[in-house]
């Protein structure tokens, strides 16, 4: 027989599709696909609401990363972390799980449409910190962080996706996962890793978000995140937050030596208000000094 | 094509196929390429001089097969659609075929009528259910068990010409789904 191409098309997707029959769930459509499996938005007929269904491809490895990330999730309930609400196997023996549909869009893409709005980013990257700060302290390390793997929800909340890779104590860690560009040195050599390593990668996040030119304190911080040695990293993903924090509070940045200058440039631009008035009030005052004197007038301010 | 299937069947072209070298689509490409570049020197020869053979021109044939080609897509673009046309042809006369053997033809006769005709002339549930004299709800079901075997079918054929878990994930990724 000939299947014409576009019958070929049809086929290939709807075979392709969850089989959700005796679930509560009828697929609504496809919201992407990654390297564990696929994510749907489905219907919850129950509820009345839609809900993201990550599907894992139907091997083994996969199966197993996804039982364990609704796991992960299950355990780690935070505002800023993606709430598990179900999972299960499908009739056709894929593994799943059912999640918060976030609305709004991936990091790496809100930060292009907001390129110049630098303390609103570092704010929302706190929010991240703080997210990665209570896994590390529950144990589990997410071990692939990045820009992709953060939504910037519709009232401006982060919330941190994909915990397929995360660690948990007693987790085999000869295998190397992650990505790349925001992997750890000695994550990417196959080592034990430690949250420091999801400080490497905040780090990166945040050289992504600060540019390439980035104010000095920023450039520190950056460069004490994603020190070669995890010693030399901050000690947790608070620890971070706190000195983007204090930039962005005009106090001075752990991570950063200041010179004189800075120190009075930064003073300057935290009491600025007071320093307008107080030059303001110095300035009348030498105008009226002049002009007493000039008139020979008696009134002194 | 055919050609190619026989020479390759005598000469046990896929004898000589080592999984940790190249996928079996690979292979099967470059030995695809082999061929037809010996194809097109041997029709030089000949008609440099060579022997003068009768040729039996099956324009008609011809056209049907060229019909469907996208004129602009590359050859890479063409031959992996045509690979995913096979695997499916493939596969679905396997479902047939397993669908008559278990007393399933009924459950195939949906599916065909449904996702196997033109998009245009796509019947409704409801159509398709009082054509077939079942349930709406039956139509369904039977439709997804179908989709269902039919995508366990694919898995099936992939997993006999790949060497490893991760190129049969890599070969169902390029097959399944958009």
């Amino acid at each position: 027989m000939f299947i014409p191409d576009r019958v070929l098309d049809h086929v290939a997707v709807v075979c392709d599709e969850p089989d959700l029959t005796g679930t509560k769930y009828t697929l609504v459509r496809q919201l992407g696909r990654g390297g564990m499996g696929i994510v749907y938005a489905v219907m919850d007929a129950e509820l009345g609401r839609e809900v993201a269904m990550k599907v894992a491809s139907a091997d083994d490895v996969r199966s197993e990363r996804a039982r364990r990330e609704a796991r992960v999730l299950a355990k780690l309930e935070h505002p800023s972390i993606v709430p598990v609400h179900d999972t299960g196997t499908l009739p056709d023996g894929r593994v799943f799980y059912v999640m918060k549909l976030v609305r709004g869009e991936r990091l790496d893409r809100w930060l292009l449409a907001h390129a110049h709005a630098l303390p609103i980013a570092l704010r929302l990257f706190q929010r991240i910190c703080e997210a990665i700060a209570f896994a590390n302290a529950h144990d589990v390390v997410h071990r692939d962080l990045k820009p992709d793997n953060v939504m910037v929800g519709e009232f401006g909340e982060a919330l941190v996706m994909d915990w397929g890779l995360a660690k948990e104590p007693g987790d085999d860690e000869s295998a190397i996962v992650g990505t790349r560009e925001y992997m750890a040195p000695e994550q990417s050599r196959g080592e034990p890793v430690t949250s420091r390593a999801d400080v490497y990668a905040l780090g990166k996040i945040l050289s992504r978000i600060v540019g390439s030119s980035p104010p000095k304190p920023l450039a520190s911080i950056v460069a004490r995140a994603i020190s070669e040695s995890p010693s030399e990293r901050y000690e947790t993903a608070s620890r971070l937050s706190e000195d983007v924090g204090r930039f962005l509070d005009g106090e001075r940045v752990l991570a950063h030596q200041e010179t004189l200058v800075e120190i009075a440039g930064r003073f300057a631009s935290r009491h600025r208000v007071v320093l307008t008035l107080l030059g303001a009030y110095l300035v009348v005052r030498v105008i009226l000094i002049v002009a007493s004197r000039a008139g020979r007038g008696s009134f002194v301010f | 094509m055919q050609g190619f299937f026989e020479r390759a069947m005598s000469k046990d072209f896929f004898a000589t196929y080592d999984p940790d070298k190249a996928r079996f689509r690979t292979f099967f490409r470059t030995c695809l390429d082999r061929w037809v570049s010996n194809e097109a020197k041997a029709a030089a020869r000949e008609k440099r001089g060579g022997g003068q053979i009768a040729l039996s021109l099956d324009f008609d044939a011809a056209e049907g097969e060229l019909a469907h080609v996208d004129k602009e897509a590359s050859p890479e673009e063409l031959f992996d659609r045509e690979w995913k046309r096979s695997v499916f042809e493939i596969a679905i006369a396997d479902l047939r075929a397993r669908c008559d053997a278990d007393g399933k033809g009924s459950a195939f006769r949906v599916f065909e009528r449904y996702d196997l005709s033109d998009p245009d002339e796509r019947p409704t549930y409801d159509v398709l259910a009082k054509d077939v004299g079942v349930p709406v709800t039956t139509v369904t079901s039977q439709l997804a068990w179908a989709r269902r075997e039919l995508r366990r079918v694919v898995l099936e054929k992939l997993g006999e010409i790949t060497a490893t878990p991760r190129e049969l994930d890599e070969e169902a990724r390029s097959v399944l789904g958009a």
